[in-house]
This record gives C-alpha cells, structure tokens and sequence, in this order.
C-alpha cells in the first residue's frame, strides 16, 4: 500500500472520530463561547482596558489545543483497545503512522479552532485582516506540535488511567504559563527572567500574540514572530513524532507500553 | 417491620466506596496541586489585573473552594452514572438495600470524598487571608456541604437522561456545569455583570453558594447577595435535589443499556 494513501486513511479514521460525537462537539463550542461572551465581557467591567478583545483570541487558541490534545486522547484509547496494533498489522510504516496521528492533530485543531475563529471575528471585527488569513497554517502548524505535545504524555505516561492526570496537568501548566489569558507586561513583572523566557517560548503565548497583534496598534509583528512559531513548532512536531515512534515500536515488539 | 434507613447496609457500601474513591492518591495530590496552581499563579496574574474589586485574590480563592468543590460534586454524580453503565449499579439493585438507602449512600460517599479533598485547599486560603480559625474552617465545610449535597443530587437526578443516551447526558452536564460556573458570582461580583447576566446569575444556586461562604468568612461583603437569600438558597437547593434524587431513584432507574 502506498505510504501516502495509508497515511490519509488514518488521517480520516482519526478525524471521524473526533467530529463524531456531535453533541460533545456542539457541547465544546458552547463552552468556548460562553467563554467569550460571559467571562471575557464580565472580566472587561473589573480591569482598566478591555479584556475581552484581548481575551476572545485567547480562547481561540485554548480550544486549538484542547482539539489536538484530544487527537492524542484517542491514541491513548487506541492503544488500550487494540486499535493500535491493528494498524501496526497493516502495510503501514510505524513513521508513517507517527505521522498520520501528528498531521490528524493539527487538522482536528485547525477545523475546531478555525469554527472559534468564525466566531471570533463576528464578536471582535478588528480581528479581520491579512494577518488572520495568513496566521491558519502557523495554527496548523502549532496544531500539529501541539500534537506532539499528546505523544510525548503517551509516552510518559506510560498508557492507563495517568494518560489523564498527565494530560490534564500539561494543559494546565501551558495554558497557565502563556500569554493566553493575560498581558505579557503582567507575566514580565510577575515571574523572575527565565520563567519570562519560557513562557515567551511557548507555542501557545507566540501565536496568540500574533494573532492579537492584528488588533494592537503599537504591535510589531514580523517575519521573526512567524519564524519562532514555526521553529518551535517543528520542534515540538519532531520530538512528539519521535514519541510516537518509540510507542509503535514497544507496542510492535512487547504488545504494549 | 422494616424500617426507614438500615444503618449496616449504607456502612458497609460506604466503606466500599471509600475504599475505591480514595485508591488513586495520584488523583488527590493532583487535585491540590491543581488548585494551587489556580490560585497561585492564574489568581496572582487574574488579580493584578482587575482594579475595581478590594483583595480581588481572596475574592477568587474562596470562589475557586466553591469551584473545586463543585467539581468534587459533579464527579460524584458521574461516577455514579458511570457505575451504570459499567454494570455496577445493576448489581446493587440486586442487593438487599433500598434505593433511598442507596441515594443516601452515594450523598455520603461524595460529602467524605469532598471534605477530605478540600480540608487542605480550605487551610491554604484561610491562612493566606489572615482568616484561619477553626470556628472559619468548620464555617466553610459546612457551607461547601450544603452545596455539594445540592450538586450531587442535581447531577444524581440528570442520570435519568444517561439511561437513554450516555453522550447526551455528557453533553448536558458538560453544558449545565460551564453555564453555572460562568453564569456565576465564583470569579467575579454581581455589579460586575450586565442586567441580562446579573438576572441569570440571581436563579444560579452556586452565586448563593458563593457569596454564602465569602459572609461567613467576612470578605468584602459590599459586593455580595444578602447572607439570609443566601442561606435559604442553599438550603432550598440541597433539600429540594435530594428529594428530586430520591424519587427518580425509586421511580425510574433500573440500569443501563450496554453501549
């Protein structure tokens, strides 16, 4: 079988999984919007600027990776009921496998936060410029490390019921240690340097930060702010890819994790 | 004659339970590292940035015992109805228990599991304020139970839904339990709202809930509903879920269909 082929049959067979369940769907986007439209605008009338413009694209961001972490959620379900080795059985290369998992994270959180962002635009208009446009394959590309970020709790989670307490733990300390919910100055004067620079490091703070910076007026995006999305991306992409590898190999050779 | 509630049976169930709701110690050191984070880092950053409420981070400590609790409530009904579907409940309907019995049992189970969660997260909030008195943390728990028996039996009465379609009733608890927190004074005051959200949050049991608590310990009552609407809320809440969960658990469920 061809590579390709089988890569895009998996692809598909991980994506009908996760639009499946539609009322979980329907459920997720009420959530996010309530977010918006509750949280955010209530938050406005306590702060001294206006944090729901600053926070709808936040929340954007917060569902794209909740989508590709559940891509990994659905790997750790493979994994514990066989669905994995089924695949391992077939003309399909364990990279190719790798991959297609990678590349179905980062369309599953593209699709979903690519609805939010719909939703986004309607609720804050300054957010509709070229800059949005071109920000949809850097958050396929956050997607797919994101991703990454799910093979690497599979690994280390060592599969069972820890996938669910790591996984929860990671979302919590990324979306906690990024810029997603508050200003950068805040994290600046909060945190001593190095935390500061990690917190700027993380995929999750430079996309939303770009993704804001279409509404900012003092914002300095540049080709710098895409080229570390998409270095430390593809970084993440290759250590999660590699995650993955491993986990085919030991459920290939031992059955299991 | 057969008498009202036998003390052995619930005992020995509740035991059992215990047992199994306390098995995993890396989901209880999870739960307090979670919500010290919450409160450390998201409510250090979140109060930094909010200027029209006084001592905003004590503000949304003792709204995030509130929250931590209310999650502690709306697992205990999931587990209940994740009992169903696994089969269990089915075997202890075949047990010589009652069913009010059984409802009281699972109440118990969900308070001991949420006062033994949140001693630790009530201590941490308490000190940090200045507030800590026994006479404050006894306050607190019984203020935490009043709510989490109301939320338990709320999520216990939805489990009806769970006997038709286990994803609906997912989709509907997931949606009811973000729209109360939301909709909600747990993070942010009533005169913080809209008239449309202030009048939403005003039928939310968990506004009484919150603002109950935040009387009892004296914080910023400024900004609070009045502590007698409160306290009748509360009650009302955790009286009127337990009779709504005791008459759907006589009357309607009888297991689950296997998925």
């Amino acid at each position: 079988m061809n590579q390709w082929y089988a890569i895009m049959r998996v692809l598909r067979t991980d994506l009908s999984y996760f639009f499946r369940t539609k009322w979980l769907i329907l459920t997720l986007i009420t959530l996010n919007l309530s977010d918006m439209i509750v949280v955010g605008a209530v938050y406005s009338n306590i702060m001294s600027f206006n944090y729901f413009v600053f926070y709808v694209p936040g929340v954007v961001i917060a569902a794209m990776f909740a989508a590709a972490l559940d891509v990994g959620r659905r790997v750790h379900l493979g994994l514990s009921q066989g669905v994995t080795q089924y695949y391992l059985s077939l003309p399909l290369s364990l990279e190719a496998l790798a991959f297609a998992h990678i590349l179905s994270a980062g369309l599953g959180g593209l699709i979903f936060s690519g609805i939010l962002l719909l939703v986004a635009l309607s609720l804050v208009p300054q957010l509709i410029s070229v800059t949005t446009i071109m920000m949809i394959p850097f958050m396929f590309l956050v997607s797919m490390g994101l991703g990454g970020i799910a093979a690497m709790i599979n690994l280390f989670s060592g599969g069972g019921d820890r996938f669910w307490a790591f996984a929860e733990g990671v979302q919590m300390i990324l979306l906690g240690m990024s810029t997603v919910f508050y200003p950068i100055s805040i994290i600046q004067s909060f945190f001593p340097n190095y935390v500061f620079l990690l917190i700027s490091l993380n995929p999750l703070s430079q996309i939303a930060d770009v993704l804001r910076g279409t509404i900012s007026p003092t914002s300095t995006l540049s080709i710098n702010s895409f080229g570390e999305i998409t270095a430390t991306s593809f970084v993440m992409l290759v250590i999660g890819f590699l995650c993955y590898r491993y986990v085919f190999i030991k459920v290939r050779n031992f059955g299991k994790i | 004659m057969r008498t009202v509630f036998n003390s052995h049976q619930i005992v020995t169930l509740l035991k059992f339970d215990l047992r199994e709701s306390f098995n995993s110690v890396l989901w209880v050191g999870y739960s307090w590292i979670y919500f010290l984070f919450q409160l450390f880092i998201y409510g250090s950053l979140i109060s930094r940035l909010v200027v029209t409420v006084q001592h905003y981070f004590f503000y949304y400590g003792t709204g995030l015992i509130i929250l931590s609790s209310f999650n502690i409530a709306s697992w205990a009904g999931r587990r209940f109805v994740e009992g169903a579907h696994e089969g269990r409940l089915r075997y202890i309907l075949s047990l010589p228990i009652g069913r009010s019995e059984f409802f009281v049992e699972q109440i118990c189970v969900g308070v001991t599991v949420n006062i033994v969660r949140m001693l630790p997260p009530i201590m941490i909030v308490l000190l940090l304020s200045g507030l800590f008195s026994w006479i404050n943390v006894i306050s607190t728990l019984l203020v935490l139970t009043l709510v989490a028996i109301g939320i338990m039996g709320l999520m216990i009465s939805l489990s009806v839904i769970a006997f038709k379609s286990f994803d609906i009733y997912s989709a509907i608890v997931a949606s009811l339990s973000a729209l109360l927190i939301r909709f909600s004074t747990i993070s942010y005051p009533i005169s913080a709202m809209n008239s449309l959200y202030a009048h939403i949050s005003l039928t939310n049991p968990l506004s009484y809930g919150a603002d109950l608590l935040r009387h009892v310990l004296g914080i910023d009552t400024s900004l609070l509903l009045a502590p007698y609407l409160s306290i009748s809320m509360v009650v009302a809440l955790c009286v009127g879920t337990l009779f709504l969960g005791i008459f759907f658990i006589s009357k309607f469920v009888e297991g689950v269909k296997s998925s």
